[in-house]
């Protein structure tokens, strides 16, 4: 006499809640990362540190060739704050608020350096900021510096 | 009611958990990295920023615009702790701490290496900024990093 086994009893008591779970999760992820990519900071990195406006740097070591140096002095357009925009001039440089006309004389005067034998690391382009000039417009203008190829970019004391 | 045929193991238990072992370590990386920033400081946008190989040796220093004095309202975690700092010698004691001697603790930790992270509030005099980077000078750090959210 054949004895059947016991069939195998599968109780399905509601939906499979698995693939939902697993696209939940692809979701989570997919919204951490987008929200931490979002939030990315970066740097800009200086290794000058501050300079006193007009004058030189930490004293040089012996043999060592001071930094040619590349003034440019930024204020802010309207004096009050109130309205926005900077102002910025150099040697040859108008006052100028706009930021192209910036990144453009510092690219030139780096080519006229550097046809004069001056090499780009050895040119020290000091920002020299007015006591109220707002931070984010200093920014600005160090962004146009390294635009223009510079390396060695410094703010200097106040004027 | 028809007979279930199974062809092979069931990977999707396995594939849950290991989407919860991914969601942990994302956030315990996340959390476990706090350099002390305050997200609330409003940073200015640059395109040409870079991204640190290394948080080892860095100090983030969080200074905020001050509206109602001369100086910045500065505070930075140090030795694991969030601390308010003052530029000037007065500072009132307790939990507070003098910058320049934060600072000058943390260039003879790294010495040469050592690099300050300033995130400052965008719409800051410079006359508030510029106090923070000479006590930079004092302490003889040269590498000073300014943070910058990513954007134009």
């Amino acid at each position: 006499m054949k004895i059947s086994g016991a069939k195998k009893v599968h109780y399905e008591s509601g939906p499979n809640m698995t693939p939902l779970v697993d696209i939940v999760m692809v979701i989570l992820i997919f919204l951490m990362l987008a929200g931490s990519f979002g939030g990315e900071t970066t740097f800009l990195v200086s290794k000058q540190g501050i300079k006193k406006s007009g004058g030189v740097g930490r004293p040089l070591k012996p043999g060592e060739v001071p930094d040619t140096p590349l003034e440019i002095r930024v204020s802010n357009l309207d004096p009050t704050g109130n309205n926005p925009g900077f102002l910025a001039t150099g040697t040859g440089l108008s006052p100028t608020h706009d930021i192209e006309s910036v990144q453009g004389w510092l690219a030139g005067k780096r080519k006229a350096f550097n046809a004069a034998g001056t090499p780009t690391d050895k040119i020290l382009v000091t920002l020299s900021p007015t006591r109220d000039a707002k931070y984010k417009y200093l920014i600005d203008v160090y962004q146009a510096a390294l635009q223009a190829g510079y390396e060695k970019i410094a703010f200097t004391t106040s004027h | 009611m028809p007979d279930m045929k199974e062809g092979g193991v069931n990977v999707t238990p396995l594939i849950d958990i290991v989407m919860v072992l991914i969601v942990f370590f994302m956030l315990v990386a996340k959390i476990g990295v706090s350099r002390g920033e305050d997200e609330d400081i409003p940073l200015p946008s640059a395109i040409l920023g870079k991204s640190l190989d290394s948080l080892s040796n860095t100090l983030t220093l969080n200074v905020h615009w001050n509206h109602n004095g001369d100086e910045p309202i500065l505070d930075a975690l140090v030795d694991g702790q969030k601390r308010d700092l003052h530029l000037t010698k007065q500072y009132r004691g307790g939990s507070d701490q003098e910058l320049a001697r934060v600072l000058t603790a943390f260039h003879n930790q790294f010495q040469d290496k050592a690099n300050l992270i300033i995130r400052a509030d965008q719409d800051m005099p410079y006359r508030q900024l510029e106090l923070v980077l000479l006590a930079c000078a004092e302490a003889e750090i040269g590498n000073v990093s300014y943070e910058t959210k990513t954007g134009s």
